[in-house]
């Protein structure tokens, strides 16, 4: 699944090996990010909210910096997970989750990504290395969530100059029919409010083809050079 | 159609004021409060819930009929004697300690409403003290933990334990979900009962009752 995925075109790949019995989550990581370094020389990606487990994949990499995926405002999830972006020098995904939980306004969510780059900042972790994930609540839950993580986007991308943001695409459809349509359509409307990456299969041409058709489109994949690549490559579908 | 009919089919419609007023005409023809909500709002609710299950229903019109039958039973509560309580069952709900994620124990939330169960919902970052009060004051027949991160899945088998010790499990149901939550987990840790989401929660509950 590694490889194909790299050879799709993914930037990164993420690896989450836990499973509740916190105790193996470590030797896990471990195990996995061995593996998939034996098929791949793309990036990887460290998903974990143990810190422990965290260290360990990190650790691990050897061949490419690593992504800490993620710090957040929560209890015990800011200073030492940033603590570890600042030992092994990686870039970092960061949550504006805080003690009381996701903040319901754009306002809010900013504020919070506002602290984590001041914490970043006394430990050299310039914005660059932040990709604040605006964070995605279904749309079938409140009409006003997936407004709320666009903003947060421009906001974020106004106001701390250098950050870079990202989104995990499919939570905005959770309970509706037509999951993709509306997956991709929200890529869309993300893409023009600044968003830099998310996460999405990039086995999944149609999905490849809105994310490169937008860019053409709001002027940021100059002279159309990107789609058109993607297209020899075949990697476009209607 | 019957008046009845026509109550049931506005809270699958989601249609809040008509559900109000249907059920205050009902009570006005002297019909009695306890059989508007059994062979009215309920039947409605029920069919709602098995639509869901079907994927005929989604959950932004789930969360519009829970609210018809809300508005419903509001009405219809001032004339319920406090032995016909409006609602089948008692269920305490909480995000355990250290976790703030709320999204699916709000969901599970929306599904009990609607299917006629009454939700004390404890918020998030619930420590398991907290817990064990909420059952000594509210005496529900179910609890439900809800954990999003893999961290804070060992709280809930904290707060099974203390419930243990301080003899609360008898006549208690706990269920146990999230996203990393797993039918082995549950038993493990001496949970009664996993549901993998928010609809077979509600199922397992009525099927208990």
């Amino acid at each position: 699944m590694a490889k194909q995925q790299a050879e799709a075109g993914a930037n990164y790949i993420d690896i989450n090996v836990a499973t509740g019995h916190g105790d193996k989550e470590p030797s896990d990581m471990e195990w996995a990010v061995k593996l998939i370094e034996q098929v791949t020389d793309i990036p990887l990606a460290i998903d974990s909210s143990s810190q422990e487990a965290m260290e360990v994949g990190l650790k691990t990499c050897s061949k490419q910096t690593p992504l800490l995926n993620s710090v957040s405002a929560e209890p015990g999830r800011l200073k030492p997970f940033l603590d570890l972006a600042e030992k092994y020098q990686t870039p970092a995904v960061a949550l504006p989750i805080k003690d009381s939980g996701i903040p319901p306004s754009a306002e809010e969510r900013l504020d919070v990504c506002k602290l984590i780059t001041e914490e970043a900042a006394k430990r050299n972790i310039a914005p660059e290395r932040l990709y604040f994930d605006p964070l995605v609540l279904p749309l079938g839950v409140d009409s006003a969530n997936p407004s709320v993580t666009i903003d947060t986007i421009r906001k974020v991308k106004e106001q701390i100059t250098g950050a870079k943001t990202l989104i995990g695409l499919s939570n905005v459809s959770y309970g509706l029919p037509n999951r993709k349509l509306l997956n991709q359509i929200f890529m869309a409307l993300c893409i023009q409010a600044g968003l830099d990456a998310a996460l999405l299969n990039p086995t999944d041409r149609s999905t490849m083809g809105v994310l490169k058709a937008t860019e053409a489109l709001i002027g940021t994949d100059q002279m159309c050079i990107n789609y058109l690549k993607a297209y020899r490559q075949g990697l476009l579908k209607d | 159609m019957s008046l009845y009919e026509q109550i049931s089919l506005a809270v699958q419609k989601g249609e809040i004021e008509e559900v109000g007023s249907l059920s205050k005409q009902a009570l006005e023809e002297g019909n009695n409060a306890l059989d508007v909500l059994n062979s009215a709002l309920m039947p409605g609710i029920e069919i709602v819930g098995e639509k869901f299950g079907r994927d005929e229903l989604f959950i932004p019109e789930v969360m519009m009929c829970a609210q018809a039958l809300q508005a419903g039973i509001n009405t219809i509560n001032p004339f319920l004697t406090k032995e016909q309580s409006s609602y089948k069952a008692k269920i305490v709900i909480g995000t355990v300690a250290n976790d703030v994620h709320d999204l699916g124990k709000n969901l599970v939330k929306m599904m009990f409403t609607a299917n006629g169960f009454e939700v004390i919902d404890m918020g998030v970052d619930v420590s398991a003290e907290k817990f064990a009060a909420a059952l000594e004051e509210h005496k529900p027949q179910v609890l439900g933990l809800s954990a999003l991160l893999t961290t804070t899945m060992p709280e809930m088998s904290k707060t099974i334990e203390l419930i243990n010790s301080k003899g609360l499990h008898n006549g208690l149901q706990i269920m146990v979900g999230g996203a990393p939550v797993t039918e082995d987990f549950a038993k493990e840790i001496g949970a009664d009962f996993y549901a993998d989401n928010a609809i077979e929660a509600a199922n397992t509950v009525k099927g208990m009752i």
